[in-house]
């Protein structure tokens, strides 16, 4: 469970991102935050994750107050979630399956049981042909489908996601849309933040609406 | 646990590939370290050989006294009795003129010439080990016994073993100097390898952040590095003094032959040598963890 009480978050410049937002987003559920570029969706994510810290107000992820969590225990936070990056954030010097590989690595997996992983991972989002694949020779959608294999590689109980569909057309959309799909199916909590709303509207999920860092729905 | 330990070993082989993939660049930071501590390890050998030549030359301080070479038996005796007696003398040993040439004929290699003598030339004579070795009281007893009858000649034989010794102290603090000065520049060295690795690895830290890996987790790849790079540069120096002294007793064996003596430079021992790769591992760790520590901080993703 992720629940967000009257936080705001101002950036160092005086950028208020966050204003009183106070929301509940129950286990199992499938929430995308809609709203403009920079109405303050990518903050909420990072904030969950404690990558950005609240200015004031409090984040509570699974009975844990994020905001106030010492340093040595957020990457132990962390390993709750899969994250979907914006920007991707693949790594270019090693093959897909070397990329899908790297969770489970910090996760102290033991290698076998990993590489079978990797495989079903890569499997679920059709790119098993791909594993020696370098990310430049993948297309743009396969580059997506790739960050997803490693969000979901090491079975996460909440799956978030900053604008997955950034730069894909429609049909790809859908793909991953789809995939998000079945991933709540199974019982994850899946998080979307997009300003694509024909992708949000498709999978008649619970919509959360973010205008210029307030709530409006 | 055996997650744990597995890792460790995944690291360790990593890092080896690591090595592998730069080939030139380890070559070279691996050849600039053994360098660096192959001059302090050279000279602290060659010091250690020195000291050992010193000591097995002279232990302790000596008298040597030496009688005319016409006293007799009796005269001796009754030298022998009066050294006895002096407070200042501990023990007294007497050599007799034939001990003395066979010791010369025996220790020295010049077997040769003594057999072409037609007499001998040594005196009787006594070795003398003094109750105080201060040079001061030494000389107070050689010039006593020097004024005895039939006593022709009084050695004091300690004094430039201890002026030898004096200035191997003086060498081996040049050797702690230069190694305290090579071991910065070992950590230098693995200091600034470091910083350019996680410059260029950067994305994967901050990924890996990001993805929940702990500090020791991203941190134990470079100190692997380091350490091992270290130990790298601990072997390569080890073989340089080890090369160095091979060359040095080939062009010794010529030499000692020439004096019928056998002289044999002696290599690091195995205390030694293990000492000079630990210490380089140590450095190279140490270096490793101040530039992780140092940069790691500045990588902070959002």
């Amino acid at each position: 469970m992720i629940s967000f009480s009257h936080v705001c978050k101002r950036y160092p410049g005086g950028l208020e991102a966050l204003r009183n937002i106070t929301l509940t987003i129950e286990a199992g559920e499938m929430v995308f935050i809609t709203g403009h570029t920079g109405a303050g969706k990518s903050t909420l994510l990072k904030l969950t994750a404690a990558i950005e810290r609240p200015s004031s107000g409090s984040v509570i992820v699974n009975g844990q107050n994020v905001g106030v969590l010492r340093a040595r225990a957020i990457p132990f936070l962390r390993r709750n979630f899969g994250f979907i990056f914006q920007d991707q954030k693949l790594l270019f010097d090693r093959t897909a399956f070397d990329n899908v590989m790297l969770p489970l690595h910090i996760n102290g997996f033991e290698r076998r049981e990993a590489a079978r992983r990797v495989r079903a991972a890569l499997d679920k989002v059709g790119l098993l042909s791909k594993e020696k694949a370098y990310p430049v020779t993948l297309s743009g959608g396969e580059q997506q489908r790739l960050a997803i294999a490693r969000a979901i590689v090491h079975r996460p109980a909440i799956l978030l996601a900053d604008e997955p569909t950034g730069n894909l057309d429609a049909a790809h959309a859908a793909d991953i849309g789809e995939l998000f799909k079945s991933f709540n199916q199974v019982g994850v909590t899946v998080v979307i933040a997009t300003h694509d709303e024909s992708f949000a509207a498709r999978l008649k999920p619970r919509l959360i609406a973010l205008k210029a860092g307030t709530l409006t729905s | 646990m055996k997650a744990w330990l597995w890792h460790h070993l995944d690291t360790f082989f990593t890092t080896l590939a690591r090595f592998a993939r730069t080939p030139v660049a380890t070559l070279f930071n691996v050849g600039v370290i053994g360098i660096a501590l192959a001059l302090p390890a050279g000279l602290y050998v060659a010091l250690a050989n020195l000291q050992g030549y010193a000591r097995a030359l002279a232990s302790g301080p000596q008298l040597s006294v030496f009688l005319a070479l016409d006293a007799g038996s009796t005269e001796a005796a009754q030298v022998e009795a009066r050294l006895k007696q002096h407070p200042g003398v501990r023990e007294v040993r007497y050599v007799s003129r034939e001990q003395a040439l066979k010791e010369l004929k025996a220790g020295t290699g010049l077997a040769d010439v003594v057999d072409s003598l037609a007499q001998n030339p040594l005196p009787d004579a006594f070795v003398v080990q003094p109750h105080e070795a201060a040079p001061q009281a030494l000389e107070t007893l050689r010039d006593e016994v020097s004024r005895w009858p039939r006593v022709s000649h009084v050695q004091l034989d300690a004094v430039w073993a201890r002026r030898l010794e004096a200035g191997l102290k003086l060498a081996r603090l040049a050797v702690w100097l230069l190694a305290t000065l090579f071991a910065f520049a070992l950590v230098a060295v693995t200091f600034n390898t470091i910083r350019l690795q996680i410059l260029t690895r950067r994305e994967e830290i901050e990924v890996a952040k990001l993805i929940g890996a702990t500090d020791p987790f991203i941190r134990r790849p470079f100190l692997y590095f380091g350490a091992l790079q270290g130990l790298a540069g601990g072997l390569a120096a080890w073989a340089i003094v080890w090369v160095g002294l091979l060359l040095l007793n080939g062009g010794l064996a010529d030499l000692s032959q020439l004096y019928a003596t056998r002289i044999e430079l002696r290599h690091l021992s195995a205390e030694d040598s293990v000492s000079l790769l630990v210490f380089s591992a140590w450095l190279g760790w140490f270096g490793a963890w101040l530039s992780v520590n140092q940069h790691l901080a500045q990588i902070d993703p959002h």
